[in-house]
């Protein structure tokens, strides 16, 4: 008796989950309760961190500094000292203003506006399956689904998720990620799917009678309205013909390095340019 | 306030835990800890709580967590019947059952969706998952304030 009563009840238990899944499926409320909280929370513990990080660096870098000098002459030992922290901490400076001009002096094109975002972590958790960043940006600052988000270095992926003040970018090396793409020189139409992270991408349905060769620049086409036509993808690395194919075997390397993204650009369609 | 405290900091260790190992689960363990320890109520806001936080965090259309934790707990309620609710053997048996779980729903929630399935890194993260729970429970247990536990406050 016991046992039915444990059937029936796990029997009961899936088919709410089921319902509660395709009712999701269609209306999309339930991702957007955890995008709102979930997604929030997540990044809200991890922002603190992250500075508290970055400043304990900071600190342990002068102690390891500070424990050298005091083998030397003190005077000069802490002159030295406070130049060379100086000198790190403006090398530093240096490389992050660098970073920043390059992500300000983006040109966005016509019709697009850019805005800036930092990387707040990767993948989190068990149901963190595809390869994704979690970005300081939200709903709050106009950040949608399939927002296109670059670096000056090239296409990192689209916006998948949305919270208030936070969102997950899909990155272009995830194997769902496919991304429309044209190489540069001979103008042929492929599409870039990613093959996970650290490896190169495969570009398909390439015509074989293309004159491609390993070297040439990938850049969006902008044929499925979700890239801008024109930003750097990836460097074609090898191209291959088969007698057996219509298409030729490209694989291309992702100009951007996901592990060490820090700050990217969202790119948002201008009222004007809704239109187009 | 010990108790949700105490809840409070493990959930921020674990976000940060899975910041550094992506894919894994470090809210599972603490879930058994509750399931041990905690009253039916606590048990309940725990788990919705960190449903909606590990739902918010992945990137997969809302369930796969729902589904896992729901498992964990029924597994939890079975293998009770026939081991200590707080038997190593137990925990090892769980952690291999939520290893195996993972696997299952990440290929069965991905072909749902169809999605490409990175086969070997989910691999990894499921034995990773295997090994880990026990280990992590084991440290979650003997964290948790002896005061708060079921035992302790029978007595």
């Amino acid at each position: 008796m016991k046992s039915q009563r444990v059937a029936v009840l796990i029997l009961a238990g899936l088919f709410l989950y089921l319902s509660l899944y395709t009712w999701n499926l269609r209306t999309g409320h339930l991702d957007a309760l955890s995008n709102h909280t979930g997604l929030e929370v997540s990044s809200w513990v991890l922002r603190p961190g992250k500075w508290v990080a970055d400043r304990a660096t900071t600190l342990w870098k002068r102690y390891v500094f500070l424990v050298g000098l005091q083998r030397e002459n003190e005077r000069l030992k802490d002159e030295i000292g406070r130049l060379v922290l100086e000198n790190a901490d403006l090398h530093e400076r240096d490389r992050t203003v660098n970073r920043l001009e390059r992500l300000l002096s983006f040109d966005p094109p016509v019709h697009w506006t850019r805005k800036g975002g930092r990387v707040v972590a990767q993948r989190l958790g068990p149901a963190a399956a595809l390869e994704t960043v979690l970005v300081d940006q939200g709903d709050l600052s106009g950040i949608r689904p399939d927002t296109p988000v670059i670096t000056p270095d090239g296409v990192v992926g689209r916006v998948m998720r949305v919270g208030l003040t936070a969102s997950t970018v899909l990155l272009l090396t995830d194997p769902n990620s496919a991304i429309p793409v044209i190489s540069q020189t001979t103008r042929t139409p492929g599409v870039a799917f990613g093959r996970g992270p650290g490896r190169d991408m495969v570009v398909e349905y390439m015509n074989v009678n293309a004159g491609l060769k390993a070297g040439e620049e990938l850049v969006t086409s902008g044929l499925a309205g979700i890239f801008p036509k024109g930003l750097p993808v990836a460097v074609i690395s090898s191209v291959e013909r088969s007698d057996l194919s219509l298409f030729l075997s490209v694989h291309a390397t992702p100009l951007i390095d996901a592990a060490l993204l820090e700050e990217v650009l969202f790119l948002a369609r201008t009222r004007a340019g809704e239109g187009h | 306030m010990l108790g949700p405290s105490w809840w409070l900091l493990y959930t921020f260790v674990g976000v940060w835990a899975q910041h550094f190992f992506p894919g894994m689960d470090f809210l599972a363990p603490g879930l058994l800890v509750s399931l041990q320890e905690e009253r039916r109520g606590n048990i309940i806001w725990l788990t919705v709580s960190w449903i909606l936080l590990q739902e918010g965090m992945g990137s997969l259309f809302f369930g796969s967590t729902l589904l896992w934790y729901g498992c964990l707990i029924l597994a939890f309620h079975l293998g009770r019947g026939l081991f200590s609710s707080t038997s190593v053997t137990l925990m090892c048996l769980l952690g291999a059952f939520l290893g195996a779980l993972h696997f299952l729903f990440t290929l069965m929630i991905m072909r749902l969706e169809v999605m490409a399935f990175p086969f070997e890194r989910v691999l990894f993260e499921a034995v990773l998952q295997a090994a880990l729970t026990p280990i992590l429970w084991w440290v979650a247990h003997q964290l948790y304030p002896r005061r708060l536990r079921s035992d302790e406050r029978s007595v």
